[in-house]
């Protein structure tokens, strides 16, 4: 592997660079000696040395200033940082490299990607609900119900489950207001209820003046949903004694932030470190249907799809302590209309 | 709809191998006071760079008012308005109050200043705060909580944002921190936000909207007004009240250091006693008296009434031949008390020479007090450069000098000041090192931090006069009274 280097054309021109200002500084410095001592040529002297000044800082700012931000942008593309980074590159190398990523832009679909974690979103959402635990803790709901005889109840079950069904299955590709997602939580809460009775809490607080405005944003459908259940079930299910889950909505004039949080369990740093990586990295793997099914699918698909739909700077970030438990701040942008984003 | 000033998105900072900000986020909204309660000092100083100046970042996105002015693509390197407010003022010392505000501000383009008129607009602002500070005077004749006052006034001139106040209960007294969270009330209200950067909750507690707990650079946890609870906490702190702490022997009342009727010229009237071993904190409201104290216990200023005993000797006459049983640790010790060219053992015994003249000759001296230390510091004692040594081996070297030269009393200046959780926690067991060795401690404070908890009894001095007198089972009393 010696000389590695030669290989790449950027080194290669770094080196013929720096081989030329070698040559023209010898050059320079013949010059001085021979101004110096045949006591002229001062005035050329002065111009060469500003010239070769002017040249080296412009080279700086035009060349290896743009040539360091872009490998940049390549580096953290390779490493998984960004997607949306090089289709926005300020200086590419050359016009065949910028039509070089326009083709990966279309070879990589956004739009096919986004289809993806739709259906992956909706997979997951009735993959729990298929789930014979779930079905078995929901039926188990409606018998303790029928045996004390209140009749209603277990009518009013079987309307949260069959809403809850419906809200998940139909139009996962359109956006739906805040109001409807927090329908659908609090259906899902009202079913999750049966089964923990007393032990979860689900509180809705609304950090901003205008609550009514608030619930007509827009956001993905199926974004807050599979959160919930992960903080009921990775966080409150295993704990001892009650658990509330708290959603807490904040506005600016550009963003929408909610945050979930649980005072359940809570998760080990490593897992907390491993799991804020893969937010941070665009990765598609778990669509895969032959991937291994791991907490936290859910919550990477919900980020994927922010991120896909609104960029990076929108997403998902958790913290979380062992025997605290863990917040998982939204980050959206505000969308009062369908496709229009503040 | 709350407007946000300032956002760090999932902001990595990397420098030489070395993540200081590792994926922080963090949100402030207009008017907010938001809290950074830092567990360890790791991240701390990058953070407020990074506030201030938009530097390289290895990944992430900054906003100000929503607009991205950083970002990992590309750093301007441009200036954000964002004012930082900490012990080492950024004012002209040699310039007058109206000057540092309204001269030295960027975009100021009068030719001709007009000190009348300065000062009638800085009488404005004093008067709107309800504080007492001439504009003609000049910044270093005021004092820490005057020159705090006078760069937020500055701030706020020069439209800044966001003011980054860091660690300044470290060197603002109690009575003084409140008029300052008054301040910051009064200035949130109209629209200006805060940082508040500390080490302690409770102080946090008081005056922040939200705050962010970080360690090693990263955001653990984000604390909102209703969840400011101790036990909210107690998860992410290490555990202070299990250190056994040495108690006070009952034989020895006779006092060790008194004060007997004390007045200088901050001082007024004050008597009261030290017994051996005991561990006072003597917590001064209004931060007027400790260099008083710290003089009068050098001995390079005399009482204007009243003696000072030590062990029964009239210290005020003969403070030379008694000076050998006091000793002194500064602030930041290991700043201002080490030798950084000398090895960790020369420090170590920098002391020795006062009891024991030309010890250094006896190699078995050397021996026995390396014997002697070793287990209690480890390896560093044969450490020839202490430059290289971490500062909670620095702090070992401070105490343990102490320890070695066996005073009968010691003045501690604000000995957790600046320091992180960790820090504390072990500065408290090199406290009660001292402690176990009979040696008095007297810890001079103008914040309480976590003195009470090697404390026997607290002393609490306003305006130069001695008000109260707390002993450790009525502790709770003074923490219900603040």
């Amino acid at each position: 592997m010696k000389n590695k280097n030669y290989h790449y054309l950027s080194y290669r021109v770094f080196y013929m660079i720096l081989a030329l200002l070698t040559f023209i500084g010898c050059l320079l410095l013949i010059l001085t000696v021979i101004a110096i001592s045949e006591n002229k040529f001062f005035f050329i002297l002065m111009i060469g040395y500003l010239l070769f000044f002017a040249a080296f800082y412009k080279g700086y700012r035009w060349i290896c200033l743009p040539y360091k931000e872009t490998s940049k942008v390549l580096r953290l593309f390779a490493k998984g940082y960004t997607l949306q980074g090089i289709y926005e590159l300020r200086f590419s190398f050359c016009p065949e490299m910028e039509d070089a990523i326009k083709k990966i832009k279309t070879i990589f679909n956004t739009n096919e990607l986004i289809s993806a974690t739709k259906k992956q979103a909706q997979y997951l959402a009735l993959q729990n609900q298929i789930n014979p635990h779930f079905l078995y803790n929901s039926l188990e709901g409606i018998r303790g119900e029928a045996i004390a005889a209140g009749l209603n109840s277990v009518a009013e079950m079987a309307e949260a489950l069959g809403n809850f069904f419906r809200y998940t299955i139909s139009n996962v590709e359109n956006l739906v207001t805040l109001e409807d997602e927090l329908m659908n939580i609090e259906n899902y809460y009202f079913i999750q209820e049966y089964r923990f009775g007393e032990r979860l809490n689900l509180s809705i607080e609304y950090d901003c003046e205008d609550r009514a405005e608030v619930l007509k944003y827009r956001l993905p459908k199926l974004t807050l949903q599979p959160i919930v259940e992960n903080s009921i079930f990775h966080g409150i299910e295993r704990k001892i004694g009650k658990g509330n889950v708290r959603i807490k909505i904040q506005a600016t004039p550009k963003r929408l932030i909610i945050t979930v949080s649980d005072d359940g369990l809570g998760m080990k740093e490593e897992r907390l470190r491993e799991l804020n990586e893969k937010l941070n990295i665009q990765s598609f793997d778990y669509v895969k249907p032959d991937g291994e099914k791991k907490a936290g699918i859910a919550i990477i698909n919900v980020n994927n799809r922010i991120k896909l739909l609104y960029g990076e700077k929108y997403g998902i970030n958790i913290y979380s302590t062992v025997d605290v438990g863990t917040d998982v701040e939204i980050t959206l942008p505000r969308i009062i209309e369908e496709g229009k984003e503040l | 709809m709350k407007e946000e000033i300032f956002r760090l998105e999932r902001v990595t900072q990397i420098i030489d191998g070395v993540t200081l900000l590792d994926n922080f986020s963090m949100h402030i909204f207009k008017g907010e006071i938001m809290g950074l309660l830092c567990i360890n000092a790791h991240g701390k100083e990058a953070l407020v760079r990074l506030l201030c100046q938009n530097v390289p970042i290895h990944y992430g996105h900054v906003y100000f008012r929503e607009n991205l002015v950083n970002n990992y693509e590309h750093s301007s390197m441009s200036m954000n308005p964002v004012a930082v407010i900490e012990k080492q003022s950024r004012l002209v010392e040699d310039l007058t109050v109206t000057d540092n505000i309204f001269v030295m501000r960027r975009g100021f383009r009068k030719h001709l200043i007009e000190p009348k008129k300065l000062n009638s607009q800085f009488r404005r602002f004093t008067e709107e705060l309800d504080i007492q500070i001439d504009g003609d005077r000049l910044v270093s004749h005021l004092s820490f909580f005057e020159k705090c006052i006078v760069e937020i006034i500055k701030a706020v001139v020069a439209r800044v944002k966001l003011i980054v106040l860091r660690d300044i209960s470290n060197f603002i007294s109690a009575t003084d921190l409140k008029k300052i969270h008054d301040i910051m009330r009064h200035y949130g209200m109209q629209g200006i936000s805060f940082l508040y950067i500390c080490n302690h909750h409770e102080e946090a507690f008081k005056i922040c909207d939200r705050i962010s707990l970080m360690e090693n650079g990263k955001v653990l946890k984000v604390l909102n007004k209703n969840e400011f609870r101790d036990e909210m906490i107690t998860p992410y702190t290490l555990d202070f009240s299990h250190i056994d702490s040495p108690s006070l022997s009952n034989a020895s009342k006779n006092g060790i250091l008194k004060f007997n009727n004390i007045s200088t010229e901050n001082i007024t009237h004050m008597s009261f006693t030290v017994e051996k071993g005991e561990c006072v904190v003597l917590l001064d409201m209004n931060n007027t008296i400790l260099t008083d104290i710290m003089k009068l216990m050098q001995g390079e200023t005399k009482p204007l009434s009243g003696d000072i005993f030590l062990d029964g000797a009239n210290y005020t006459k003969k403070s030379s031949e008694l000076k050998k049983g006091i000793c002194f640790i500064q602030e930041n010790p290991i700043q201002s008390m080490l030798f950084q060219e000398r090895s960790y053992l020369d420090n170590l015994c920098f002391l020795v020479d006062k009891k024991l003249p030309h010890w250094w000759l006896n190699k078995n001296i050397r021996k026995s007090i390396i014997q002697e230390y070793e287990p209690l510091v480890g390896e560093d004692i044969y450490s020839n450069d202490i430059s290289d040594l971490a500062p909670r081996s620095l702090y070992n070297l401070v105490y343990y000098r102490v320890h070695l030269h066996h005073p009968k009393v010691v003045f501690c200046m604000q000995p957790f000041s600046d320091a992180d959780m960790y820090l504390r926690h072990h500065l408290i067991q090199l406290i009660d090192q001292l402690r176990k060795k009979n040696i008095t401690v007297i810890i001079l404070a103008v914040s309480l931090s976590d003195s009470l908890v090697v404390a026997d009894r607290l002393l609490v001095v306003e305006q130069g006069k001695l008000k109260n007198e707390y002993h450790s089972e009525k502790f709770h009393y003074f923490r219900a009274s603040q």
